[in-house]
């Protein structure tokens, strides 16, 4: 059997990979040009990692304020050119959003779950198609253009195919990488990857956000998110150890407890009963975008929402996460539809190409014997939480990669029983696949930026290095298949823009 | 802790039957740890659908011992006294693999009910605020629908659009800021006279939310005002009709 007994070749202008808040607002920004458009997503509709987030929606009529807080937070590491669009573009998006129905709450305790669900609702009045349950394992085209998508449905474990003039990514974030992580199951950098194979860059994917207050114990909800007073931490001697400060250094405070051994007994420090500590939050790094159109550097292709990268720097406000999806969703959108109703025809699928896509993918259930690929997954968070966490040395780095080799080869010999139809085990290759190029590039940027700045903490190199704060570092396929990493200069910030960095100071 | 988990995949010809698995738990374990341990151990092609693990996303509705639920949010310690636990798929949709479902169903039935409208003279009060907050909690794990007898039992999927639905006509319906009138497409495409007030739904909904009473009773309560034809020709010649025909809840501050 060549697998492509069953497949299904759906033909649309645009295709946007992933229903969160990025992907949606895309979807309708392309729609409401008039285009033809369909979302893929790997969970159902309404669901998205998105649902989960709480947190006021920073918009303010003064987007200076706004740009410098976000400026300030990644420590200048951002691209100023996206803040100031998300400062200046905020407001419009919320407001747009109230005209849609949406109830919002400033407090935010549910604004994650109605954004989702205004949108949704909107968009399913406008002819979008939608294909849940599907996860895109490949983009089809070359690093020229992108002009289609390749992958899974996963009811039957059929395969299916689209052709498409624009793609759009809007796929969330990695979090899933690390073994203690706020992030669903979906969030497994499968747009990084899929954009990194066809010849994008990911932008200073060293650059991940660690919440201080995840939980550690109990077992049932390690990795979740707590409300807290960070003043009331105290370690096992009972003692309290940290101010308020921002998360970052929280983070690290808590690590030190526990590298002390003054942690508790399972990792973490005590918040009343329960055992705290941080937790992969967010990845702030991704695919590097043009910062006007969103549109990466393969032709047609398209980013917004986490997976995107440029945006934060090396720390974000909670406040900045939905509201960026939004405003950069509608850009992706706008510049996807656009870039499809410049291009006359849909360049039809090859089938051998698709035939050896499906081949590959059916390989692990061809094994008799073979790795179990949720424990190669787990191997996975145990080796990124121990070398990649919220601070980072250079021997630990190194031997993460060792590391990470070690796993790709496993995964290479993953064995998957059952049928195809709704098979987890599949799921998770597929996952690990993407979760294994996240993480690499997360550890080579992490080994090239030899500074602590934000979020990102070398042990070796304790302080900012002001010359770092120039720079990026790209990661994309080099030669051979081997990850090339290169420094690229940030946009030097013009006067006027230096001017408004300043005000605050002088007033 | 022993679990019976129900096992069925329609791309063979194989009869579904239950898988019967032994398991070691630990102390704030739910059900759906369960249930993802024995896919990590024993069986990796084990169907479940989840998401987020944390009662958010509303992906992993099944029926516990005969009751539905979201596993996540269901701690194993309910069932201590109970010889095994039996995972059942949800009975109203149509059967996917092992215990999950397909609810393409209830995403038809979504786009039955006629979008938001923005009525630029709509104002939002806090006593308002507030209703549609709970109105609006709906995390979509549809297991009101898999109770509902209109639906379970009677399959009036056509005629019917369930619960979770008549909650998302009332939270637009009683939007302050939305300028349609609903009334005849809830009464005939969206089947509300179906509803016999049963409460089923409420006391499965894992948000809290008094489906019946909240959403459903205000429903009918404004489709009666309209059958008074006198009713009808003021609230024609008054406006804001939309607010002023708002049955007041409970949960209404009235000092707001
Ligand atoms: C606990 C928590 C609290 C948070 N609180 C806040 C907050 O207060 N404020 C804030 O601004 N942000 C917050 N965030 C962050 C915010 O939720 C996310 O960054 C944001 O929602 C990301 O949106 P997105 O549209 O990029 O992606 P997501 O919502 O993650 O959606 C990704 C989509 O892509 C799909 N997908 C992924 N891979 C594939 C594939 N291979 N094929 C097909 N589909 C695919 C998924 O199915 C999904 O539909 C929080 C996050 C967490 C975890
Ligand atoms: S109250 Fe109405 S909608 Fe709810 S379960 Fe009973 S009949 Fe169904
Ligand atoms: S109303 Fe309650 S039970 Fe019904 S789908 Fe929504 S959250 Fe679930
Ligand atoms: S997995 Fe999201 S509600 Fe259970």
């Amino acid at each position: 059997m060549d697998g492509l007994s069953s497949l299904l070749v759906h033909a649309h202008d645009v295709l946007v990979i992933g229903a969160g808040a990025a992907g949606l607002r895309a979807a309708l920004e392309a729609r409401t040009a008039g285009l033809d458009v369909a979302i893929v997503c790997k969970t159902l509709l309404g669901k998205a990692h998105t649902v989960t987030a709480r947190g006021p929606l920073d918009a303010r009529a003064d987007w200076k304020a706004h740009f410098r807080d976000v400026m300030r937070a990644g420590r200048y590491l951002a691209d100023w050119r996206m803040v100031k669009t998300l400062a200046t573009e905020a407001e419009d998006r919320v407001a747009e959003l109230e005209r849609w129905g949406a109830v919002l709450d400033p407090t935010g305790e549910r604004n994650g779950l109605e954004v989702l669900r205004t949108l949704q609702q909107h968009a399913s009045h406008t002819g979008i198609h939608v294909y849940m349950e599907h996860t895109i394992t490949r983009l089809l085209g070359d690093r020229n253009g992108v002009t289609g998508a390749f992958g899974i449905r996963r009811d039957n474990g059929g395969f299916v195919a689209f052709e498409a003039k624009a793609v759009v990514l809007a796929t969330g974030g990695a979090g899933r990488a690390f073994e203690i992580s706020s992030s669903s199951w979906e969030c497994t950098g499968d747009g990084q990857a899929l954009a990194y194979r066809l010849g994008a860059a990911l932008v200073d994917p060293e650059l991940v956000q660690f919440h201080p207050l995840g939980v550690v114990w109990p077992p049932s909800t390690r990795g979740r998110c707590v409300a807290g007073d960070v003043a009331a931490l105290r370690n096992a001697n009972g003692e309290r150890f940290v101010a308020d400060a921002p998360d970052y250094v929280v983070a690290r405070a808590i690590k030190g407890e526990v590298d002390a051994g003054r942690g508790s007994p399972h990792g973490g420090v005590y918040l009343g009963e329960m055992e705290v500590g941080p937790t992969a939050h967010a990845v702030l790094g991704g695919i590097r975008v043009d910062p006007e159109t969103q549109e990466s550097r393969v032709r047609g292709l398209f980013a917004a929402g986490e997976c995107m990268g440029g945006l934060h720097g090396s720390h974000r406000f909670g406040e900045n996460e939905l509201v960026a999806s939004l405003v950069f969703g509608r850009r992706a959108g706008l510049h996807a539809g656009e870039h499809a109703k410049k291009k006359t025809k849909k360049k039809t699928a090859e089938r051998e190409e698709l035939a050896a896509l499906a081949r590959e993918a059916l390989a692990p259930f061809d094994r008799d014997e073979g790795e179990n690929p949720f424990e190669v997954r787990e191997d996975l968070g145990a080796v990124m939480q121990a070398y990649c966490g919220v601070v980072r040395d250079e021997a630990g780095l190194h031997a993460c990669i060792e590391d990470i080799a070690r796993l790709r080869e496993a995964l290479a010999n993953v064995k998957v029983t059952g049928t195809r139809a709704y098979n987890a085990g599949w799921q998770e290759a597929f996952d690990l696949e993407s979760l294994l190029l996240v993480a690499e590039a997360t550890t080579r940027g992490a080994l090239a930026r030899r500074e602590s700045r934000g979020g990102h903490a070398r042990a070796e190199a304790p302080e900012e290095d002001p010359e770092l704060a120039k720079v990026s570092w790209i990661a994309r396929l080099g030669e051979g298949g081997r990850m090339e990493l290169e420094a690229v200069p940030l946009p030097a910030l013009p006067e006027d823009i230096q001017a408004v960095l300043l005000e605050e100071e002088l007033e | 802790m022993r679990l019976r988990i129900w096992r069925s995949d329609p791309t063979t010809d194989e009869p579904g039957s239950f898988g019967e698995y032994e398991i070691d738990t630990f102390p704030d374990m739910v059900v759906l740890d369960a249930v993802l341990a024995i896919q990590r151990s024993l069986v990796p092609d084990l169907a479940v659908r989840w998401n987020c693990k944390a009662g958010r996303c509303g992906s992993c509705s099944a029926e516990v011992n005969g009751r539905p639920v979201l596993m996540c949010t269901t701690p194993l310690s309910l069932y201590e006294n109970e010889e095994a636990l039996t995972i059942t798929p949800l009975r109203t949709f149509p059967l996917v693999k092992d215990i999950v479902t397909d609810p393409s169903r209830a995403y038809e039935a979504a786009r039955r009910v006629p979008p938001f409208q923005p009525d630029p003279n709509g104002a939002l009060g806090a006593a308002e605020v507030e209703r549609q907050r709970e109105l609006r909690k709906c995390i979509e794990c549809f297991l009101c629908q898999d109770v509902c007898h209109v639906l379970r039992d009677q399959k009036l999927y056509r005629q019917f659009v369930g619960p979770r639905h008549l909650l998302h006509a009332a939270s637009l319906e009683l939007h302050p800021l939305d300028a349609l009138d609903r009334r005849k497409p809830v009464q005939e495409t969206l089947g509300l006279g179906y509803c016999n007030v049963t409460r089923c739904c409420t006391d499965v909904c894992p948000e809290g939310i008094r489906i019946t009473d909240d959403a459903i009773i205000p429903l009918k309560e404004r489709l009666a005002d309209r059958s008074d034809p006198l009713r009808w020709v003021w609230d024609r010649l008054s406006p804001p009709r939309k607010r002023r025909a708002l049955p007041v809840l409970p949960s209404d501050d009235p000092d707001e």
